[in-house]
Parts: structure tokens; sequence; C-alpha cells
């Protein structure tokens, strides 16, 4: 229920479409009973005037079912539009919503969840949300509004059949539902769960289909998904019983209704209480009533679905960001000097609580437009330096200071701010080489795009495409071998305006002699920078002002 | 693609479920049927109440099979209903699995510059396939039923009274002709709208793999605009497709209720005048609407076909791509034994791109059992196409691989991958722990095994080291461990399967000097008796190759062994020269 009352906090700015939405439904439903009713009465009448050979006003009812047939036709029409432009709006919305609280949390927050189950969130749950409004909402407004009214209706003309409405509408529109929400909410909950799970194996396997067609394993993820899918079938199947159960159920009681009117109608128009057409008026309202009542039991499975994707959703965006964001409350944005001086002071970094540190007690200065070098084997935790540097993950001791003021005065924006990072492991876009170059700066223009490219090594490359810059690199880089990904990175890393140029060991996946090269080649231009250099290797470290080397651990 | 062929895709799909379909057809006709008579003996009771005085009791008779009735319809109408959707979801889950048979056998190798991206084959999978529901369990049945029960109405009508019959005639086949008419654009704005879908999904997928590196860069805030945007022109597109849809809803509703309207009035008429008998009209105008309903409906089940035409496009582009699963002539049930040692041949081996990017061009070499070949060259020059060849991801264009003599297009491929030991570039490792992920390509092999293999590719201590060692859960991409760590594990990976065929992609380049040197012994020992390939950049590697392969621009451009190639003073020797020329520091260096 907290789920609930949250998504109609999330729904607020909508009110005024909502209650324009139930509105229109409302009127359409009304129509229909109406001209339902009218018509029955109308035609009996006609007949009757007919037998006993005397003339009748027919201009008034023709009139009415006339209005009525065009009320229900255009007012369906303006509720579907309005109610799903509604929905719709609120679903663009929510995207961004979660957006917004997702991004907060990467990648301390997001460490442990799967890509795929991210991406579950923010697409299939987001659109399951589309339901709550739509299927859950309107209809059980409706029902709630038009029930009391068809049975003071009914009640005007017999109390026995305003009763047995009563039951029926009790059988369809509560006992129908909560036999679906008792049998079908485990069904309901698992197909979104499943269809979750189904995308998080499907992300995972065709990220990684290279390998595991090389290591035979094609047939264990094909039966993975296989049997995925079929668990999906299962809870599909056992809410399809029930739907189908409880459609038929529905039409079944709309006939009873019916059925209902002719018990109790048929002896107050033999006792001469009623006259005639007032019989088939009642049956033709007694089934057309129950329209407002054949939504509710898929209302009540839209709402275990929409329930349970909520929880997935929020279960995200309520939790705490881990990184800087979250121990400086009192940050400002800061913008970053031409040459800040960097300082770390016995710095900590673990990436869970009571975790053996991924490094500890680390101590450096470097003062502004200086050149160190991190040298240290495989494993040591130099890629956990950076981690900490722009406020990934909170220290777990020590300090760092930024011209001589403490981490925490900036926030977490302005603290990257001072970055340009090529990081280890460097994600590449599912754009065009431009695209990538120009998330590090936007406004970089195509003379800068080259001249970064050149440092790079990347010109004679870029020239040799059709679409040059405009050539797409494919998914992860897919088009690119591993060192002209790292060169990109680089490249990336070169254009970002801030001040102090962090490379994570470069030469990955290069010639040493290229290696060699384009640090030579940064190490001559960005003469204003701050450089620091990740590394495990000797490359250009005679260049550097300062070798900090960390060792093993004991 | 056009909408008829995606059409004939979906027919000849939902022809998987005839049976279920056929009969849930025949159930709801039936459901249709009892409809028609219970409806005769309501009419029939209210005719007696109203023009024959009837009491209740006089219809007592009448009301228990009047019941019978309302229980019978409800009944066929479950399992029509239940039926259908049975036939719906296993076609689904029927779909799904061919069509990820058929994305793994395409495999890994993608269109250069294509947007077929992951996100988009995975939103294939689940929402694309999820939106052929309507099509399978509603809009298939609905079309043979459009024609069914208005036919039996109107004979039921006919009988009756002929003019409602005639009126009925010349309105009905207005219906799907103006529906038809207005329906035509939506085939396009559906495609549209899918097509935003997927691209939406992979983008998303995206940007969450890519988050960090968008925070690196302080571009995330520039992204939440981008993920406003996208969605907001997918909710534009989707409302232009509803609108369509809705609006031609009307149109039927609209022509429907007139048509109903038009026979009230001529029966309301003939009633006042009392040229007509109450039941007969009060008959037919209770059948009237049912003669409509299923034409009424058909807007919305012509939507759901425009939706699954929408969503099945990438589906029959996938299912119609040549899978390379064809099997050749000659082709080999079992593979013979190569753990003696294998031997390879490429001759005149080429490959090109589907979009005609040439990669490889007229390869020829041989490489006896347990020799080393080093492949060097440039970035582009078809190193790894010549290593993706050979792990049989992609095939030759043109030529020939033999291996021990045999054309490996007809081996039977699994069997010969499993004589290969593979080291990429970028290796991935799967979620779980790192017990599996080292025996990922022998899943039953002991901890013993797992142990040695780790120790060999110098993973051992670090994994021991961790908090729940060979039991850590690694997380998605191996998040958490170093690159090195992560190249480590791929080797242990690799030693493990004891493989005849090792094809290394610069297996030395993540790991600093000291591991590097003794990972050097490690694949030293494996190469001993098995046949090597490595793409090499370290003059170390290249110099101990029995044979060196100089590729540019995806031909040889010289082949031999390093101290002949030398001595040739071609491209080889000049490469060396200029990539290698502080080669005492860097070999030292490793």
């Amino acid at each position: 229920m907290a789920e609930f009352k949250k998504l109609l906090g999330l729904m607020r700015p909508w009110t005024g479409w909502i209650i324009l939405g139930v509105f229109l439904s409302l009127i359409t439903a009304l129509a229909n009973v109406i001209l339902m009713s009218i018509s029955g009465w109308f035609i009996a009448a006609m007949a009757l005037a007919g037998l006993a050979g005397v003339t009748m006003n027919y201009f008034t009812p023709a009139a009415i079912i006339r209005a009525m047939a065009i009320t229900r036709t255009v007012g369906r029409y303006a509720e579907r539009l309005v109610t799903h432009e509604a929905t719709l709006r609120l679903v663009a919305e929510m995207r961004r919503w979660f957006y917004d609280r997702m991004e907060p949390l990467a990648p301390a927050g997001l460490q442990g969840m799967k890509s795929g189950d991210v991406f579950s969130r923010i697409g299939a749950d987001i659109t399951t949300l589309e339901n709550f409004y739509l299927r859950v909402l309107v209809p059980s407004l409706v029902a709630l509004i038009a029930v009391p009214i068809f049975c003071f209706f009914a009640g005007y003309f017999s109390a026995g059949l305003a009763l047995s409405l009563i039951v029926l509408y009790f059988l369809g529109g509560i006992l129908t539902p909560w036999l679906i929400h008792h049998f079908g909410r485990k069904a309901a909950s698992d197909q979104v769960l499943k269809s979750a799970q189904m995308r998080s194996t499907l992300v995972e396997g065709q990220q990684a289909l290279r390998e595991m067609l090389v290591y035979g394993r094609d047939d264990d993820y094909r039966q993975t998904v296989e049997a995925q899918s079929s668990g999906l079938c299962t809870s599909q199947l056992r809410l399809a019983k029930l739907q189908a159960a409880s459609q038929s159920a529905l039409t079944l009681a709309a006939s009873l209704a019916m059925f209902a009117a002719l018990w109790f109608i048929i002896p107050k128009v033999s006792d001469g209480s009623f006259e005639g057409p007032i019989l088939p008026m009642l049956m033709l309202f007694a089934m057309a009533s129950f329209e407002v009542i054949v939504p509710l039991p898929v209302a009540i499975r839209a709402f275990i679905e929409t329930q349970v994707a909520a929880k997935r959703l929020f279960g995200l965006t309520d939790q705490e960001p881990k990184g800087i964001s979250a121990w400086s409350e009192e940050a400002i944005d800061i913008k970053p000097t031409a040459t800040p001086s960097l300082e770390l002071k016995a710095v900590s970094l673990a990436y869970e609580e009571g975790a053996p540190s991924a490094f500890d007690q680390l101590s450096l200065s470097v003062a502004p437009g200086e050149r160190v070098a991190i040298v240290g084997p495989s494993g040591i935790g130099k890629s956990s330096i950076i981690n900490a540097l722009v406020g990934f993950w909170p220290l777990s001791g020590g300090e760092i200071l930024i011209d001589g003021q403490p981490y925490s005065r900036f926030s977490a924006e302005s603290l990257r701010a001072h970055f340009a990072v090529a990081p280890q492991k460097p994600h590449l876009f599912n754009s065009t080489l431009k695209g990538n170059l120009l998330v590090a700066n936007p406004d970089a223009s195509d003379t800068m795009l080259n001249k970064v490219l050149d440092q790079v090594q990347l010109s004679d490359y870029v020239a040799a495409q059709e679409e040059g810059l405009d050539s797409f690199v494919g998914e992860a880089g897919g088009t690119l071998s591993g060192g002209q990904i790292r060169r990109l990175s680089i490249a990336r890393a070169l254009l970002s305006p801030a001040p102090i140029l962090v490379l994570d060991e470069p030469g990955e996946g290069l010639d040493p002699q290229m290696e060699r090269e384009i640090l030579n080649r940064i190490l001559d231009d960005e003469t204003d920078r701050t450089i620091l250099l990740i590394t495990h290797n000797s490359a250009a470290l005679e260049r550097m002002d300062k070798q900090l080397v960390l060792s093993e651990r004991a | 693609m056009s909408t008829k062929h995606i059409s004939a895709f979906l027919k000849a799909q939902s022809r998987r479920a005839r049976r279920p379909l056929n009969l849930s057809i025949v159930l709801s006709f039936a459901a249709g049927i009892v409809l028609i008579v219970q409806m005769g003996v309501i009419a029939f009771c209210v005719d007696s109440v109203l023009t024959h005085q009837a009491t209740l009791t006089d219809l007592l008779f009448l009301l228990p099979p009047l019941l019978i009735l309302f229980v019978l319809r409800a009944v066929l109408s479950y399992f029509s209903e239940r039926l259908a959707l049975k036939a719906a979801i296993d076609l689904k889950h029927t779909l799904r699995k061919d069509l990820l048979t058929r994305l793994i056998a395409k495999g890994p190798i993608l269109e250069r510059g294509s947007e077929n991206a992951v996100g988009d084959q995975v939103t294939t999978l689940t929402e694309g396939i999820e939106a052929l529901e309507g099509y399978f369990a509603r809009y298939m049945p609905a079309m043979v039923m459009t024609v069914l029960l208005p036919f039996a109405i109107l004979a039921v009508t006919l009988t009756r009274d002929w003019l409602s019959a005639v009126v009925m005639v010349v309105t009905a086949p207005l219906i799907p002709v103006f529906m038809i008419l207005i329906g035509k654009g939506t085939e396009r704005l559906n495609q549209k709208q899918w097509r935003k879908l997927a691209r939406l999904s992979a983008h998303f997928l995206d940007m969450i793999q890519g988050l960090t590196t968008l925070k690196l860069f302080n571009a995330s805030r520039r992204e939440a605009e981008t993920v406003s945007r996208m969605a907001e022109s997918y909710r534009r597109t989707t409302m232009s497709v509803l609108r369509v849809a809705f609006l031609s809803s009307l149109v039927l509703e609209f022509f429907a209720t007139v048509s109903i309207a038009i026979i009230a009035v001529f029966i309301g008429f003939r009633l006042l005048y009392g040229n007509m008998t109450f039941f007969d009209g009060f008959y037919v105008l209770l059948l009237a609407p049912d003669f409509y309903l299923p034409l009424r409906n058909m807007g919305t089940h012509y939507h759901a076909r425009m939706e699954a035409v929408g969503a099945a496009e990438t589906m029959v582009s996938v299912m119609e791509m040549d899978d390379g699963s064809e099997k050749k002539e000659g082709s080999l049930d079992a593979l013979p034994d190569l753990k003696q040692g294998i031997s390879l041949e490429f001759r005149s081996v080429g490959f090109v791109y589907p979009d005609g990017s040439r990669a490889l061009e007229d390869v020829s070499f041989t490489l006896a059992a347990g020799q080393s070949l080093a492949l060097v060259g440039p970035s582009g020059a078809g190193k790894s196409t010549i290593i993706d060849l050979i792990l049989g991801l992609a095939q030759p264009s043109e030529g020939q691989i033999l291996v021990n003599g045999l054309d490996l297009s007809t081996l039977p491929i699994a069997e010969w991958r499993a004589q290969l030991a593979y080291v990429p570039q970028k290796p991935t490792l799967f979620s779980g722990s790192i017990l599996d992920a080292i025996r990922y390509g022998q899943p039953d092999a002991g901890i013993e095994a797992v142990e040695a293999a780790a120790k060999l590719a110098q993973a051992h201590d670090f994994i021991t080291g961790l908090s729940d060692g060979y039991n850590h859960q690694l997380n998605e991409k191996g998040a958490g461990l170093s690159g090195g760590q992560i190249q480590r594990i791929a080797i242990a990976r690799a030693l493990l399967r004891n493989a005849p065929l090792v094809l290394l992609d610069e297996p030395s380049a993540h790991l600093d000097r000291e591991n590097e040197a003794r990972i050097q012994n490690a694949l030293h020992a494996l190469e001993q008796s098995a046949t090597t390939i490595t793409i090499a950049h370290r003059l170390h590697t290249i110099e101990q190759a029995d044979v060196i392969l100089v590729l540019e621009q995806g031909k040889i451009a010289e082949m031999g062994p390093h101290n002949a190639l030398i001595e040739k003073d071609g491209a080889y020797a000049g490469l060396v020269r200029s990539s290698f020329e502080s080669k005492s520091t860097e070999v030292q260096h490793g």
C-alpha cells in the first residue's frame, strides 16, 4: 500500500487530467446505460401504442436516444484520448524522474546490480505503471460512483431487483477481483519479476555471445532463457485462466441481472403496478449497467502488477547515494582554478564496510602543474584511487584537499569538474566517434576534436573512415580494436577542460612504442595541466616529477 | 519491410497453433449460437408478458432452460477464451525460442555501423514478443468470427424481418471499408513507434552501462535532458498511433450505432402502425447490437494487428537472415580425434562483411601441429578476423580453412570449439562465483583442477586473498576486479581446457612485469604441446613464434620466422625497428 500512496503522490501534478478522464469515462458509461434503457422502453411503448391503436409522442424519447448515442460514441473517443494522453505524459515524466534518482547512485549504489535489471526498471517497469491510471484508477472510480446510482435507480422500481443487483455487483465487482487477487497475485507479480529476470539474462548473454560460443555454453544460455520463458508462460497461463474465468463470470452475472429483472418485474407488470415497457427497460438497464463492472477484474490484476513494478522502482530510487553526494550536505559549487593543488592525507578506501581496504593510508601531495606517476603491480588498488578522487566512493579514512579546501566543501559535480579521467575500463557509447568525444566537452569544435585525435594517433584511422568523425563505433566500441578504444578514451579525457588529467593504464592494449609516443606527446602538449599517470610499466616515467610506488600489501 | 511480408510471417506463425485456435473459434461460435437462442427466449418472455398478459407462473417452464443457456454460454466462452490465450502464450514462447536460437547462431559478429544493439535485441525478445499476444489471441480468431457470427444472426433476422436484414446487409460491409481507409496510414506509424521504442531501449541500456563514464565527465545532467527528450518523442509517436486507432474506433462505433438506430426506427414505426409483431421487432433489436459487435471490435483487433506488425519487423529480418547453420555437403557428425595435435591451413581465405567492406583477402598459410604463429600488423589489418574465422564465429567468404586436412566448415562446430582455448583482449566474466568463471568452459572440473589452472595463471594468490576466495561473487563484467585480475582469470579459464589449439589476443598486455614474466612461462608450458596463434604486440612473444604473419589491410605482407624476416629487411624488419627500437629495455620490462 505504501507504493500505492507514493504513486498517487507522483501523479499529483496530473490531478486535473485524472479528474477529467474519470468524468468523461463516467459520462460515457451513464450514456450507454440510459441509451439501452430508453431504447428498450421505447420499442415496447411503440408496440403497445400500435396494438392499442393510439398515437404516442415519439419525438422526446427519440431525441434522448440520439443524444445518448452521440454522447456515448464521442465520449468514449474523448475519454480514451484524455486518459491515454495523461498516462503517457506521466510515464514519460517518470523515466526522467527515475533517471534523476538513479544517477546520483552510480557507481557505488548500483554496484552488484545487473545493468539488465536497472534497464528493466527504467523500461518495462515504468511502462507497466501506464496501467495504474488507465486500468486501475479510472475504472475503480467510475464503478464507485456509478454503482450507487444504479442501485438507487433499480430501488425506485423494485427493492428485490435492487438487492439482486447489489449481490451481483458484489459478486462481479468485489468477489471476482478478490478471487483473482487471491489466486493470481503470485502469478501477476511473478510475471513482472520473471520478465525482468529474463531481460537480465538476455542482456548479459547477448553481450557475451563470443565467449559463450567459444566455451560451448550457448546451450546452457538457451536453456536458461527457455526455462525463464516457460516460467513466464506458466504465470501468464494461470492469469489467462483467471482472466477467462472472470470474464465468463461477469457475462453470467450480467445475464443473471437481466434474469432478476424478469423475476421481479413481471409480477409487477402483471398486477398493473407498472406499465409493460418498464420490463424491457429494466432488463436492458440491468444488463448494460454491468459495463462498469466488467473492467474490475482486469483492474485488480493491473493493480498487482503496478504494485510490483512500483516496488522495484522505489526499491532503487529510495536508496541513499553512497558517494560524495551523500556526505557533503553543505557542499557548494566551486569552479576549478586553472591549476589546482591536490593533497591526499592518509586516505583509505574500502568498497564495503568490513571488507579489506582497496588502498590504505595513502598520502600524496601534488603541486599545481606537477606530473605524478602512481606505480604498482596489477590489483594493488591503483584504479580505486580514481574512485576516491572523483568522489564515487566515500573514504573510509583520511581526507583529500583541493587548493587547501576539504573535499566536503565541494558539490559532487564541481569536484568531478577538476578531473579529466581516462579510466582503465572505458565505456564507449553506441554512437559516433564524435558523439563519444563530445561527452567530455559538448562545446568542442571539430578542430579541437581533430587535435586530440592527433594526440592519440587516431587521425589516420578517422581519415580512412568514409564517415570520418561521424562513423559509428558500434556497441561498446565493437567495431574498434582494444587499442583504438583505449586511445579514444584518452582523447576524450584530453578534450575535457578539467585541470587535472588522470590516465589509468594508458598503455593497455597498445604497442610499447605507441604508448611511449602518445605519452610523450601528451607530456609535451599539456604543459598547463596537472597529470596523474597510473601505470604498472616504465613508459615515460623518466619524465615525471614524482613517483608514488605502491607495493604489495602485507 | 513491407507490411504484407510481415503479415505473412505472422500468419505462418499462428498456423503452428491452428488446432487450439480453430477449436477456440468453434467454441466462440457455439457461444454466439447460444446467445441467439437466449435472446429468442427472452424476447418471447417479454412479448408474452406485454402482449399476452402472461404471468410469471405462465413462464416458469422457460426460466430453468434460460438459466441453463446462461451457464452454457459462460462455459463456452470460458473455454474459447482460455484456448485462444493458451495458444497465444505457447506461440510467443516458441517464437522467442526460435528467435534466440537464430540470434545465438548469428553470433557476436555484427554488421559494421548497424544500429542493431543488444538493447534492441532484448526488447524484441521481451516486449516485442509480448506485443504479438493480441494478434494471436484476438485478431486471428476475430477475423473468422467477424464473418461467422454476423451471418448466423443475419440468417435468424431474415426469418423474422427481411427489412432489418436488408439494412444489415447494406451497412455491414461499409464498416470494414471505412476502417481500412483509416487504418492505411497506421502501418507505417506503428513501425515507426516500434523502432522508436527499440532505439529508446537500446539507448537506455547503453546509458546505464556508461553511467559512470557520463558522471566522470559531468555529462549526466545533459543525459537527463536526452532521457526526457527521447521519452517525450516516444510518447508523441505512441499518441499519434493511438489517435488514429481511437479515431477508427470512433468511426466504427458511430456507424454501428447509426445502423442500429436505422433498424430501430424501421421497427419502431412498423410496430406503431401495427405492421409487425412485438416479438419479431424486439428479438431483432436484441440481436442487432451483437450483429455489429464483431465488426465494431475489428477496430481494436486491427490495432492489435498493426501493433504486432510493427513489433515483428525485426523478428522477420532475424528469422530470415542466413545463420550459416545449413550443413555443408560432406559434413561430419563427429570430430576426428584431435588430441594428437592440430595442424591448420588457410587456403586463399578472404572475408567480406555483410556491408561489403573487406577484412581479409587471399590469406594462405600452414601451421603444423605444435607450432606457434604470431599475427602482427596495425589495428584493422585483419588479425582479429583470422581468430574469428578459426573460432567459427564467421565463415570465410572465399577459400578454405583446413584442420588436419579437413575443411573446417564441415566439422561439427561445438565439438571443434571444445578443442580451443581462447583468451580475448577484453575477456567477459559472467556474474557468479570466481570458481564458476574459471570452469566456464569445463563446468564439471574439480576444485583441484581449477586451483591448478589459477596457480599457473598467477591468479590463485589474489583469489585466496579475497574474503570468500573462490566463492567470491563477481559483479557484471567483473566490476570490482582490476583489468589484470580479469585477464588472469580468463587465462586460468583457458588453461583449464587443456586444449590442443590455443588462441591468444595480447594476453600479456594488461599485466605488470612481475606477473607477466610468470605468465609467459605458464603460457609457454601450454604452448609446448599445443598449436598456438597469438595476436602479438610484444616483441618477446613474436620472436619466439615459429611463424610470423605480417598483415596489412587484410593481406599478408610477409611471412616467416623472426630471423629470416629480419634478414629480409622488409615490412617486418621495418615494423620491429619502428615499434621496438628500445627493445632491450622493453623485453626486460615485458
